[in-house]
């Protein structure tokens, strides 16, 4: 590394254009030829992912290693990110395949309907072979695809917990919003009437919607009429019916104190 | 070792023979190419726009390159091919550029070993130009490998002053635009001939240099998503035998941000053209349950051109690809030859040594290549 700042001092030196300073540039440039790539300590600094936990050895193995030089990012190949084992389980499964809109990118189950594996497998209905420009991926490699994919393509278990991260409040005229939003990705099928309560100086309110339910979050919508008082409380978590879940289906963290479950309840008083 | 048949057309590998020859006749033909080349430009003191109908550079070239490229660059001049071949009269013009590739990729991974030849890229490019109001319609279409592809598809303004509006389809350039798109520097930024958006740019001339501003998708696709733009703006000095520029990106997106940053330099002394780039990634996510990434890559690039048609070119790259973790870096040198024998042809030799932390035994990669590349 320090051999590199070496010559980038050497590149710098270079603007006075003179011979000797040529020299010295091409001197460092040799310096260069020196720079070594990294031991790889980082490697052991992370825990090994649990045998059966496919998507976690398939990122950690091929995905963050070799697909995300370039599936990574806001201009990843036809949105394709990678860049983590959250992001990797939404963009692969269940979704169409850009590049053949008859393919899923990963159907659970199938690996001849899932265009990842067709792509990483070099059949020629999925066009270029991934990944692009790089030698194949070795037998073992797309084994552990094929495994993450026949296994039923789950999420990781490796995924962090998702907690709450804010709640924004906004009035109108006739009704007010509540909008949770979550640090991670939720699974939307969970964000149901029977996990959430909505109520008003204990008063029950049902007639409230579910606005906006996307992969990290939710809004609540209740007229103004329906409070009494203008008090609002809303309770996620234990003490409904049903818990919110995360992709892989754990309970969110609602009382932030890193367990899955507990809950949290939301309060306000309008001005009248 | 590790055998990279890079085609997987079955075809190709059950008619080797048949190709080798086609491959020999080729080259025969003396069919093809100049390049887009930054160190071209650096060399020659000129604007990519000089040579290249794309102000960006790269792509079908312009009377002057053709001219350049006819009396000043090969080894011998006077080509098998009418050099205004692609210029069908003063409103249509069409060009050609295609790469065949013959190399070996070696990894740690397996025993073996093979080599590969395959049609590394074609394009065609076809220009319309209406002179009197200074507007031109550029189509790259992309015809090998696979599935044929718009590169690139714009209708381009200029004005009297060199300044120029560009829209429709395009590939968004950071630093330096080198050809080889597995430089680092191209490949782990995202910013290669692999992703276009949909976007405009525009070009204006000042103090000396080219500066743009261009507004596109940033989703390497020509529909947005995430609904947000992406922003770059870009500085490029010809200063005498300097070159100096920079570039940043701005790339929002719904649940995080991609920022990119880019200083680059290129300067001539005698025959020899030095260039280097260096570009900074920055991805920032607003889901605190994934990871903040910042990546750091570099490229230093010697070229000697010691006879007309004949080049040396070294390259050394570097790649942090997360500045959080420790010794991850990679490398990559490169030596290759490049002869251009007649004006339409090109030959390129060269080995590349990626290396990488050897636990990652697939980015260990020492590859040989032979490319031909012919343009009309
Ligand atoms: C050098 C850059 C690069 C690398 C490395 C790379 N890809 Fe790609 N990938 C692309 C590009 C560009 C496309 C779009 C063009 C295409 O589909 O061929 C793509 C497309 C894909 C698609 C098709 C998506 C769709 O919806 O059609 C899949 C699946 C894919 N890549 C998986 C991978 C995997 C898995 C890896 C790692 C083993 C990988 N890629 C490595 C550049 C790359």
């Amino acid at each position: 590394m320090e051999r590199c700042f070496l010559f980038c001092r050497g590149l710098f030196s270079f603007s006075y254009g003179n011979l000797f300073k040529s020299y010295l540039l091409l001197g460092s440039l040799f310096l260069l030829m020196g720079c070594q790539p990294g031991s790889g300590e980082f490697l052991e600094q992370n825990e090994e992912p649990i045998e059966t936990d496919y998507l976690a050895r398939v990122q950690s193995e091929i995905f963050s290693p070799i697909c995300t030089q370039c599936h990574q990012g806001q201009q990843a190949p036809l949105g394709l990110r990678l860049d983590s084992v959250e992001q990797s389980f939404n963009n692969l499964v269940n979704v169409t395949a850009q590049g053949n809109g008859n393919f899923l990118r990963v159907e659970p189950f199938s690996l001849e309907r899932s265009f990842l594996w067709l792509k990483v497998t070099g059949n020629s209905v999925a066009g270029q072979r991934m990944p692009l420009g790089l030698p194949p991926l070795s037998s073992e490699q797309i084994q552990l695809i094929e495994d993450w994919i026949l296994n039923g393509a789950l999420p990781s278990e490796s995924q962090k917990l998702v907690s709450l991260a804010k709640v924004e409040f906004k009035s109108e005229q006739e009704v007010v919003y509540v909008q949770f939003t979550f640090d991670g990705f939720i699974n939307r099928g969970s964000v149901i009437p029977q996990s959430i309560t909505v109520r008003s100086m204990h008063k029950l309110i049902q007639s409230y919607s579910l606005t906006d339910v996307n992969d990290t979050g939710f809004t609540i919508r209740v007229t103004k009429d329906e409070l009494v008082h203008g008090q609002l409380e809303i309770l996620v978590g234990e003490n409904n019916g049903a818990l919110i879940m995360d992709q892989i289906n754990r309970p969110l963290d609602f009382d932030n104190n890193e367990k899955a479950g507990g809950s949290y309840v939301y309060s306000i008083q309008l001005e009248r | 070792m590790f055998i990279v048949f890079s085609s997987k057309d079955s075809w190709i590998a059950e008619n080797k023979k048949i190709v080798k020859i086609l491959f020999l006749l080729l080259c025969a033909f003396y069919f093809s190419t100049l390049k887009a080349e930054p160190y071209l430009s650096i060399h020659t003191k000129q604007t990519c726009a000089a040579c290249h109908v794309n102000p960006n550079g790269g792509g079908m070239r312009t009377d002057y390159g053709r001219v350049y490229g006819n009396t000043s660059f090969s080894a011998r001049q006077g080509s098998l091919l009418d050099p205004n071949i692609g210029r069908i009269n003063s409103y249509l013009s069409v060009g050609g550029n295609f790469r065949f590739l013959s190399q070996t990729q070696e990894t740690p991974v397996s025993e073996d070993k093979t080599s590969g030849f395959e049609t590394q890229s074609g394009q065609v490019y076809l220009r319309l130009n209406h002179s009197e109001l200074g507007l031109e319609l550029y189509l790259d279409q992309k015809v090998m490998p696979d599935d044929s592809e718009i590169r690139e598809l714009f209708l381009i303004k200029r004005l009297q002053n060199g300044d120029y509006i560009k829209a429709g389809k395009m590939i968004p350039q950071l630093g330096l635009r080198v050809e080889d798109d597995s430089a680092l520097i191209r490949q782990s930024s995202g910013f290669n001939f692999n992703n276009n958006d949909l976007g405009i740019e525009y070009g204006f001339n000042w103090k000396g240099g080219l500066h743009t501003i261009a507004i596109n998708t940033g989703s390497s696709d020509t529909s947005n998503p995430d609904g947000k733009y992406r922003t770059i703006l870009r500085s490029e000095f010809y200063l005498d035998n300097w070159r100096l520029g920079g570039a940043l990106s701005a790339n929002p997106g719904n649940d995080s941000k991609s920022s990119a940053y880019s200083l680059f330099a290129g300067y001539k002394f005698g025959n020899w053209v030095f260039l280097a780039d260096v570009s900074l990634l920055e991805e920032d996510f607003d889901l605190p349950s994934l990871q903040d990434r910042t990546q750091l890559m570099s490229l230093i690039e010697v070229n000697w051109l010691y006879r007309q048609g004949h080049n040396i070119k070294f390259t050394e790259e570097y790649l942090d690809p997360d500045t959080d973790l420790s010794e991850d870096q990679q490398v990559r040198h490169s030596l290759v030859y490049e002869y251009t024998p007649y004006p339409n042809v090109q030959l390129r030799a060269g080995i590349r040594d990626r290396e990488a932390p050897p636990q990652i035994e697939q980015l260990n990669i020492d590859t040989r290549f032979l490319q031909v590349h012919f343009y009309f």
